[in-house]
C-alpha cells in the first residue's frame, strides 16, 4: 500500500498478530510513517499502544463517539484513567437493572473449578484459576482477545493440538473438573458425554448452528441433550421441541421447516438459548449472549441466563458488555493476557467497581 | 432444473454434431436406439449403469461429510480385485466348491466376494479419510496417488500371480461358477446381474442412513459446518473417517458387476473411468441418492450410446458422449451448492 503511495493509512488491530517483541519496532515504524508526512489511523483495544504513539485518541463505544483527547506531549498526555472511564462509560451503575438475587450461590460441589490450568500457545496461552460455584453467574471483563476464547475451548476439551504437546512436557497442567468429573485431558465427545454444559459460542453462526438446516436438525447438535439417542433420529420428536423453543422463547422465524439462515440473529440466538439452556446444563459458557440482538430478546435472553442460574446452573459469563456483566453477575472477573488478573465483588449497594474494572482490563495499576 | 439442465447440454452437444457436419436428429436418434432400442439395448445400459451407481453413492457420501473423493476408481479397482482374489482363493483351497451349483453355495461365494470388495474399498478409503482427520493431508492429494498405487498394485497381482493360464491377455483367471452372477432373463443375453439391483438398495440405504441416522447426520453435519459440529461435542474427523470408509466399501463393491458378472475374470483395465464419471453422476444429482440412480442411468445411457456412433455415423465419434456429458455438467452444477431443505 504504501509503495503504491497511500498518504493515509488505516490499521486495524495491527498488533493483534504480532508477538509482543515485534510490537515495538512496529510501532516505531508507525512513527516514522508519521514523521515522513503519512496520516495514520490505529484501532485498537491496547491503550498502552495507543498511547505511546498517538497523538490524537479517540474512543467510540457503541458506534458513538465518548471522547476525544490530546495526547502530543506538549499537553502532557492523557491518563489511562481517563480513556477507561471514557471506554466504559459513566452513565453505568450496575444496581438500575435487576439483578435476581434470590438465590444464593451455593459453595458446596462448585459447577466449575479450574485450578492453576495452564497451557501455551502464542496467543492462545492460558494460566487460570477460577471456581464457578452453583446458582452463581461469574462475569468475565477483559478486551476481547486476552484468551477469553482460549478459556471456553479449554473448558469444552478443545485445546489446540500444540497446547496438548504442552501438556505432555508440563509436569502440572493444573485441573479443570466440571460438577465434581475431571475433565482435563478428555476428548470434546467423551466431556460432553459425562456432563451437561450449555454452551452459547463466541460466533453463533459458525460455531453454533447449520445455517442451512432445519432448527430441528440444529437441535442435534445441542451439547446437552442431542434428543434422540440410539443410531436412529427421531426428526418428529425434535421438531416438536423446537416448535417448543419457539413458543417459549418468543422465536419469531418463517417457520419450523425452514433453514435457520432465514432467522435473525436474535432469533437465531434465542433459538440457541432455548437449545442449550433449556435442559438443565450443570455449567453454561455464554459469550456475548446478547451481541447484536434487540432489547427485548436481550431481555430475554438475559431471563434465560437468571434462571438457569436459579436452577442450579453455574454461568460462565462473556461480555465486551460491561453493563450487562455488572447486571448480570454475582462476580467479576478481569482477563488480561490469559491470566485471571483480578476480581471485583458488588458493593453492599450491588454496584461494581467499574472504574477499577476498567483499569484492571487495560493492564493499568491504580496508583 | 436438473431436467433443464439436461436438456440444454444435449442441445448444445447435438449442436456440435451439427457442426461437424452431422444431422443433429439422426445423432439423437442413433444415440436413444442405442441405449434404449431393444431389450437387449437397455440391459447393455443398466450394465454400464451399475457401476456407475456405486462410484455416484461414493461420491455423494463424501461429499456429504465435506470431502472429495476422487479415488473411487482406485477404490472400484482394489475391490474388484479383492473379490477376484478371495474367489481364486477360496477355489485353490476347495476346488469342488467353486463349481457347486447350489443357490446357498453361490449365495455364500457372492457374498464373501462382496464382503471382500467393500473392505478392500473400504480400508483404501479409511487410510484417505484418516489421513484427512488426523494429519491433515488433503483427500484430493491422497486419494489421487492412491489411484496410482493401486493400479500398480492390482496389475502386479494380475501380471505375477493370478495370471490366467491360458491366454495372453493381462487378466486373471476366470472365476469359478459359484462367484459368478447370471444374468437376469429379461434382457435379452445382456449380463445385468443382481449387482445391478444391489446398486438400487445400496442407493436406499445411503439415502436412509442420511435421513435417518445418527451416524448419518454426524457427517452430514461435518459437511455443513465442521466448526460447529466440533464445538457441540462432535469428533469431525472420525465423521470424516466413517464417510471416507462407507464411500470407499461403496465405491469396492462397484467392480462386480463387470468381475463377478460380465467376463468373470479381472482385467487391467477394466473400468472405464467409472470412478471419475461417478464424481459426474454424483454431481448431477446434487449427491441426493435417489436422484443419483436417475443420473447413473443417464450416463450409462450416453455411455452405451457412445459406443453405436462409431459405427452409425460418418462424421462424430464416441467422444461426442463426452461432449454432451461434458455440458450436462457445467449446465447442472450452477446449482451445486443447492442442498435440499430437510423436511
Amino acid at each position: 500500500m504504501i509503495c503504491q503511495g497511500a498518504r493515509v493509512i488505516i490499521l486495524d488491530e495491527p498488533t493483534a498478530v504480532l508477538t509482543p517483541v515485534e510490537v515495538k519496532p512496529f510501532l516505531k515504524c508507525l512513527e516514522r510513517l508519521r514523521d515522513s508526512g503519512h496520516a495514520v489511523i490505529l484501532i485498537s483495544h491496547k491503550l498502552d499502544e495507543v498511547l505511546d504513539v498517538c497523538g490524537r485518541i479517540i474512543v467510540m463505544r457503541g458506534g458513538r463517539v465518548t471522547g476525544e483527547f490530546d495526547n502530543r506531549s506538549g499537553n502532557g498526555g492523557v491518563s489511562i484513567d481517563t480513556l477507561a472511564s471514557a471506554m466504559i462509560g459513566e452513565g453505568v451503575t450496575g444496581a438500575e437493572a435487576p439483578r435476581s438475587r434470590a438465590v444464593k450461590a451455593s459453595e458446596t460441589n462448585p459447577a466449575l473449578v479450574i485450578d492453576r490450568y495452564r497451557h501455551d500457545g502464542g496467543r492462545d496461552a492460558l494460566d487460570v484459576s477460577l471456581v464457578v460455584n452453583r446458582c452463581e453467574i461469574v462475569g468475565v471483563a477483559g478486551v476481547e482477545g486476552n484468551g477469553q476464547d482460549a478459556l471456553f475451548r479449554a473448558i469444552l476439551g478443545m485445546v489446540p493440538s500444540g497446547a496438548t504437546r504442552n501438556h505432555a512436557r508440563d509436569e502440572d497442567p493444573g485441573r479443570i473438573v466440571i460438577s465434581g468429573r475431571d475433565v482435563l485431558g478428555m476428548k470434546p465427545r467423551e466431556i460432553r458425554g459425562v456432563v451437561r454444559v450449555g454452551l452459547l459460542p463466541f460466533d453463533r453462526r459458525d460455531e453454533g448452528l447449520l445455517l442451512d438446516e432445519a432448527p430441528a436438525a440444529n437441535l442435534m447438535l445441542s451439547g446437552v441433550d442431542p434428543g434422540s439417542t440410539g443410531w436412529m433420529v427421531d426428526w418428529e420428536k425434535l421438531r416438536r421441541r423446537a416448535g417448543e423453543i419457539f413458543a417459549k422463547y418468543d422465536v419469531s422465524s418463517p417457520g419450523l421447516d425452514w433453514a435457520v439462515r432465514f432467522m435473525s440473529g436474535g432469533n437465531q440466538q434465542k433459538f440457541l438459548v432455548g437449545r442449550e439452556l433449556g435442559q438443565n446444563p450443570d455449567l453454561v459458557l455464554a459469550a456475548h449472549p446478547t451481541r447484536g440482538v434487540d432489547w427485548r430478546a436481550a431481555r430475554r435472553i438475559h431471563d434465560a441466563l437468571f434462571a438457569a442460574r436459579e436452577r442450579g446452573a453455574g454461568v460462565l459469563l462473556v461480555s465486551s458488555d460491561i453493563d450487562e456483566l455488572c447486571r448480570l453477575s454475582d462476580r467479576v472477573v478481569v482477563m488480561l493476557r490469559g491470566r485471571i488478573a483480578r476480581e471485583f465483588r458488588p458493593a453492599d449497594d450491588g454496584r461494581f467497581d467499574l472504574a477499577g474494572i476498567g483499569l484492571a482490563m487495560t493492564g493499568g495499576i491504580r496508583s | 432444473m436438473r431436467g433443464a439442465a439436461i436438456l440444454t447440454g444435449l442441445v448444445v452437444g447435438l449442436c456440435a454434431a451439427a457442426l461437424a457436419g452431422e444431422n443433429p436428429l439422426h445423432v439423437f436418434q442413433v444415440m436413444v436406439n442405442a441405449g434404449f432400442g431393444t431389450a437387449y439395448d437397455f440391459g447393455m445400459t443398466l450394465v454400464y449403469t451399475t457401476p456407475l451407481i456405486f462410484t455416484g453413492l461414493s461420491v455423494a457420501v463424501a461429499y456429504r461429510a465435506g470431502l472429495f473423493n476422487i479415488g473411487a476408481e482406485g477404490q472400484l479397482v482394489l475391490g474388484a480385485m479383492a473379490a477376484t482374489a478371495a474367489a481364486l482363493g477360496i477355489t485353490s483351497v476347495f476346488p469342488e466348491f467353486a463349481d457347486a451349483p447350489s443357490f446357498g453355495a453361490r449365495f455364500a461365494g457372492m457374498t464373501v466376494c462382496a464382503l471382500a470388495a467393500a473392505t478392500a474399498g473400504g480400508i483404501a478409503g479409511l487410510m484417505v479419510g484418516y489421513l484427512r482427520a488426523r494429519r491433515g493431508s488433503h483427500e484430493v492429494v491422497t486419494s489421487i496417488m492412491l489411484n496410482f498405487l493401486v493400479t500398480a498394485f492390482t496389475s502386479w497381482v494380475v501380471l505375477e500371480k493370478l495370471h490366467s493360464l491360458d491366454t495372453q491377455n493381462p487378466e486373471t483367471r476366470p472365476v469359478g461358477a459359484a462367484f459368478r452372477a447370471s444374468s437376469l432373463a429379461w434382457f435379452d443375453g445382456a449380463p445385468v446381474t443382481v449387482w445391478f439391483v444391489c446398486g438400487l438398495i445400496a442407493a436406499v440405504g445411503v439415502w436412509f442412513i442420511f435421513q435417518r441416522t445418527r451416524p448419518g447426520f454426524g457427517m452430514l453435519a461435518t459437511g455443513a459446518n465442521p466448526t460447529a459440529t466440533a464445538f457441540a461435542g462432535i469428533d469431525t474427523g472420525r465423521q470424516m473417517m466413517l464417510a471416507m470408509t462407507i464411500a470407499g466399501a461403496l465405491a469396492g463393491l462397484g467392480g462386480l458387476g463387470d468381475v463377478l458378472g460380465g467376463t468373470g475374470r479381472f482385467r487391467i483395465g477394466f473400468s472405464s473411468d467409472y470412478g471419475f464419471t461417478g464424481i459426474a453422476v454424483a454431481l448431477l444429482a446434487s449427491g441426493r441418492p435417489l436422484a443419483l440412480v436417475a443420473s447413473a442411468l443417464l450416463f450409462g445411457a450416453l455411455h452405451k450410446g457412445a459406443l453405436d456412433l462409431d459405427f452409425e455415423t460418418d462424421h462424430v465419434t464416441r467422444d461426442l458422449a463426452t461432449i454432451i456429458q461434458g455440458c450436462v455438467i457445467l449446465f447442472a452444477t450452477a446449482k451445486w451448492f443447492q442442498w435440499r431443505k430437510r423436511t
